[in-house]
């Protein structure tokens, strides 16, 4: 099935059930409209036949209770009372003598008989007669009474059996019991007694029970009304006797009463028991009930599904506020976080994250409110650069981590050296800014700001403990003063970096003034870095050799290549200025690289035999990648097909001393080659000789310091030789650098030195000049070994 | 027949009697005494309804009710016509026609005699009666089946006598000495008729049952108990009519009991005024009022 058809189809399903469901609960209010019917219909015949068989009932009570009286009157007629009044009357007896008596007790009698004769509780008779032959009373219990009339048959005098006369003279219909009285077999009397009607209806009544309700007559053969029953309520109402001419409403139900020619009857059958049950209208109203249903279901129905749909919506639309909720809490929460980023980047933006300073948009943003309230109020405004002398070596040596830490307690101390309104920031790195602001202008802005210092370098003094180890740091601080030295913030900050720049520069742990003079140099330095990063590519760099000669033979054993740098603009630049500004900047990896090859192509270019060999200096920066400078080396060798025997390394002392891991590393790797490493300025670091048997040194070259006061100073002269033994001792080469006069040469050589370096033996030669020079020298090159 | 009259004749002979005999053998006492002895002694002789013997009858309950009217105990002594008024006076006494014959003494055992005492003229002499307790007389009846019939009343009580007294002429009449059935009293005699005493026949209930028997055609029978006995044998017995003019019956006391005749009178009054008397008679002789309706109304 195509998806379209579905919801149609299940429509048409959803349709069908309720239609089937009602036509079912039509068809079976239906059926039990029908039954009703039915079951009406057969309870009417039941009723109908119960009615008859109550009826029946009825009467045979009615004919028993006759039964009884008759007995009570032939039990009266036996009575022994009357037996003698008739035998005494027949004796002749009078009534002055003796037969007043028997009548007295035959009325006693009588009297008895009425008053005693109950049937529960109500009596029987209403009176009783004793008539003689003549038909005059001689006994009545209600003497003085209306006369009953004797109505017996000839039939029924002759056979003495008692009959039930219904006696319509007089103002009511009375029923009586009357039978012929006999003594000794000769007829002497009657006896006649009226029956109690309310009784014998009570009789009706009781035996009808509960159907008690409904319209019954007793009536004699013709069909008089003898008895009846008020509507409804079962009394007897004594029939007038006028009425019993009227005719007799239709008959419904008959039942003659034994006994007796009497029967009772039903006149309206309307008002059966159970009318309720039966009658049409019952049915009627059920259906229309059933009806009233059907609708009240259907209209519940509705109601249900509209009930559901509201539900539905309902729970739709708490779903859906669920979901808002939700959202919204959602949205919240975005928010806060989102509020938190923002503050937290607000913070960023403005705070270091280690330490938590102000970082540097925050400390030059307060710089500058400092300026422009300077500006106001006329105060002055410090501006003190603050950084952290070699702090490299902590991080590099212990971690980040333990950086972190020596930062953060620097950040401490410094907020303690600084003022309350003072600004204590971190600009990152290493470098911290305090901006001491509203300072009273004039001198008293310096002392301020020297106090500020002194404090801080005070507060460095004590050592930092870090991972349970305690470390000394100082810190450079470089000052400068608003309005002095600058109107705006950057070049205050410039100003004060200047100055830190020189502090640092003059020995570190100090602190130092801007002056212009300072911002000259700065210019000047920032001048060389710029051209220094072209020299490269301009081809300003270029290569002196100078020849290293053995002192003995006086052959140049090798040539030590120096870097000169001539560019347009600052002119010849000193080694010792560029070459420490090209470590800083990393420049020294390019440069050295550069330097390499060119030497060794240079080497190359000379064809000077494989005895000679090549010094180069080479920056501990460079060894930081010991692979890439081993690539370096290996490649310029084989590029220009030198030896690696004829590559020598000239490391500065100092350097091996800093004893970093790639160092040791990048020259094991060399020495396997067979590149040589020497170590320059050899003397000039102070640290414990143990280096030397780290490093896979081969040649010491003393610095020229020492060469320089070999003759003059007892100490220098004393230094040295202790190096040539060392040297001696260790198997190691020796070069001195530095040797300017023959005098110098002559004690070296004296004392064993095998190599020198210096003018005396020549300056440094331009590339192209060196053959000239290896062809004018003699001898071949030998090591210098002593 | 005047009440009244006869009530001041049995006063004025009672007196006579007392002089006469004066109080020879009157060992009983007055009220005072009786009073004083915490009970009251009847002399009863069972007969018919008055004392039925077992402790019940008319004159019994009178006489209870007396004793309670006192407040003092009953009890009830029994006797026979014959002694009956010996036991009360202290000396025998039977009747001699209308006289009284006095005999020997003999103790008193009673207060009073009460038991359908018919006053008569000779029982007058020898003890006082009460007011009347009952209307009485005396009629004559016979088997049902014997040839005597009963008469047809002439409204005349007198004519009627005389009309049953030629009817018994020559006919067997059982008659009762010293009871209310004494022939002398009756004259009956006279009439011509054959009268038996019974020396078996004691009491006056026995008179039915004996001319049932056949003892006697006919026999004397106060009212009372012939309308027992006709209630008893309907159709056997038949009542011809009236031999004597109308009795009354009463209680006798002593002479020398004034007091408690005086108290017993005024009870009697009491007693017919409330209708307690009434409601004895139609106990124990429902029948009697009819036939003699002056007696019983009220006063």
């Amino acid at each position: 099935m195509s998806p379209p058809d579905r919801p149609r189809a299940k429509a048409a399903r959803h349709r069908l059930v309720p239609m089937a469901a009602g036509l079912f609960v039509v068809g079976y209010v239906l059926l039990l409209l029908a039954v009703t019917f039915a079951g009406q219909h057969r309870l009417r015949e039941l009723l109908g036949t119960q009615h008859q068989y109550t009826l029946e009932k009825t009467a045979a009570a009615l004919g028993y209770f006759f039964d009884e009286r008759r007995r009570d009157i032939e039990r009266l007629r036996e009575d022994r009372a009357l037996e003698s009044f008739f035998a005494n009357q027949a004796l002749g007896m009078s009534m002055e003598y003796g037969l007043q008596a028997s009548l007295r007790n035959v009325e006693r009698t009588l009297n008895r008989v009425v008053e005693k004769t109950h049937i529960n509780g109500w009596p029987v008779f209403q009176r009783i007669i004793l008539l003689d032959n003549a038909r005059v009373p001689l006994a009545d219990t209600s003497a003085g009474g209306p006369p009953i009339a004797l109505q017996l048959s000839a039939d029924e005098e002759a056979s003495k059996s008692v009959a039930i006369v219904i006696d319509r003279g007089g103002d009511a219909v009375t029923i009586s019991l009357q039978a012929r009285y006999e003594h000794k077999g000769w007829p002497a009397g009657y006896v006649v007694a009226s029956v109690n009607q309310d009784t014998a209806f009570e009789e009706l009544v009781r035996h009808l029970g509960e159907s008690a309700h409904f319209e019954l007559s007793v009536v004699d053969e013709q069909g008089r009304r003898v008895m009846g029953s008020g509507r409804l309520t079962g009394e007897a109402d004594a029939v007038p006797a006028g009425a019993a001419a009227a005719p007799s409403p239709p008959v419904s139900l008959r039942a003659a009463v034994p006994g007796t020619a009497l029967a009772i009857v039903e006149q309206d059958a309307r008002y059966w028991g159970n009318d309720y049950l039966t009658s049409s209208w019952l049915t009627a109203s059920l259906a229309v009930l059933a009806l009233l249903v059907l609708a009240g279901a259907t209209i519940t129905q509705r109601t249900r599904t509209q009930n559901l749909m509201l539900q539905a919506q309902v729970d739709e639309a708490a779903r859906q506020e669920d979901q808002l909720n939700q959202r919204n809490e959602r949205l919240e929460e975005e928010m806060r976080v989102r509020l938190q980023y923002e503050e937290q980047l607000l913070r960023q933006a403005n705070y270091d994250q280690l330490t938590g300073l102000p970082n540097r948009n925050l400390a030059i943003d307060r710089l500058e409110q400092a300026m422009s309230r300077g500006r106001r109020t006329g105060a002055q405004v410090v501006v003190l650069y603050l950084d952290l002398d070699r702090f490299k070596n902590v991080n590099d040596t212990l971690g980040h981590s333990a950086g972190d830490q020596v930062l953060l307690q620097a950040a401490g101390r410094l907020s303690q050296v600084a003022r309350a309104n003072d600004t204590v920031a971190r600009l990152g790195g290493d470098e911290f800014l305090i901006v001491m602001a509203d300072v009273d202008p004039g001198p008293n802005a310096e002392k301020a700001a020297e106090r500020v210092a002194e404090a801080a370098l005070r507060s460095f003094s004590d050592p930092f403990p870090v991972s349970g180890q305690e470390f000394f740091v100082s810190i450079s601080i470089g000052i400068s003063v608003f309005p002095d030295d600058g109107d705006k913030a950057e070049r205050l900050l410039q100003h004060a970096d200047t100055a830190l720049y020189q502090a640092k520069e003059e020995g570190r742990h100090a602190f130092r003034f801007f002056t212009p003079d300072m911002n000259r140099r700065a210019q000047r330095r920032a001048a060389m870095e710029g051209h220094l990063l072209h020299a490269v590519e301009r081809k300003e760099l270029s290569l002196v050799y100078q020849p290293i000669v053995s002192l003995r033979t006086g052959s140049t054993v090798a040539f030590e290549a120096l870097l000169r740098w001539q560019n347009p603009a600052l002119g010849a630049v000193s080694p010792a200025l560029f070459i420490p500004l090209a470590e800083e900047t990393g420049l020294i990896q390019e440069i050295g690289e550069w330097v390499l090859d060119e030497a060794v192509a240079d080497l190359a270019s000379w064809d000077a035999g494989p005895a000679l060999r090549l010094a180069v200096n080479v920056s501990s920066r460079q060894l930081r990648n010991p692979r890439r400078f081993l690539s370096t080396v290996e490649a310029a060798l084989v590029r220009h097909g030198v030896q690696a025997s004829q590559l020598e390394l000239e490391i500065t002392e100092r350097l091996l001393l800093e004893e970093l891991p790639d160092t040791a590393l990048a020259l094991r790797e060399l020495d396997a080659r067979g590149v040589r490493l020497s170590v320059d300025d050899f003397g000039t670091g102070y640290s414990s000789l143990g280096y030397l048997k780290r490093f896979p040194v081969d040649v010491l070259k003393i610095d020229r310091s020492f060469v320089n006061g070999v003759l003059k100073d007892s100490s220098d002269a004393a230094l040295v030789r202790a190096i040539l033994a060392l040297a001696q001792a260790l198997h190691l080469s020796v070069v001195a650098e530095g040797v300017e006069s023959p005098a110098q040469a002559e004690f070296l050589h004296t004392n064993g030195c095998p190599c020198g370096q210096g003018f005396w033996f020549s300056r440094p030669l331009r590339p192209e000049d060196v053959p000239a020079y290896l062809a004018a020298s003699s001898a071949t090159p030998k090591a210098c070994v002593a | 027949m005047d009440l009244r009259r006869l009530a001041r004749r049995c006063l004025a002979w009672a007196w006579l009697a007392l002089l006469g005999t004066g109080s020879a053998g009157a060992t009983g006492g007055d009220l005072p005494d009786v009073r004083a002895a915490g009970v009251l002694r009847h002399l009863g002789v069972p007969y018919a309804n008055f004392v039925s013997g077992s402790g019940d009858g008319m004159d019994v309950e009178l006489i209870r009710g007396f004793a309670a009217h006192l407040g003092i105990r009953y009890e009830f002594v029994e006797t026979d016509w014959k002694r009956a008024f010996g036991d009360l006076t202290g000396r025998h006494a039977r009747g001699a026609g209308q006289h009284a014959e006095l005999l020997e003494e003999t103790p008193v055992r009673g207060d009073l005699l009460a038991n359908g005492v018919t006053i008569l003229e000779w029982r007058r002499e020898v003890a006082d009666f009460s007011a009347p307790t009952f209307p009485s007389g005396v009629w004559l009846i016979a088997r049902a089946d014997a040839s005597l019939s009963p008469i047809r009343p002439s409204g005349n009580l007198a004519r009627d006598i005389g009309l049953v007294k030629t009817a018994i002429g020559g006919r067997s009449v059982l008659a009762l000495e010293n009871t209310c059935l004494d022939p002398k009293l009756y004259a009956v005699a006279e009439t011509g008729a054959h009268v038996r005493l019974l020396p078996h026949v004691r009491n006056l209930n026995e008179m039915a049952p004996a001319i049932l028997r056949g003892d006697a055609e006919a026999s004397l029978l106060d009212v009372p108990d012939a309308l027992v006995a006709l209630e008893k044998w309907p159709g056997e017995i038949k009542v011809i009519g009236p031999v004597s003019e109308a009795q009354v019956m009463g209680v006798a006391f002593r002479r020398e009991s004034p007091q408690l005749r005086a108290a017993f009178d005024r009870y009697l009054e009491t007693i017919r005024a409330d209708g307690t008397f009434r409601r004895l008679v139609e106990k124990y002789y429902p029948a009697v009022p009819d036939y003699f309706p002056e007696f019983f109304a009220q006063r």
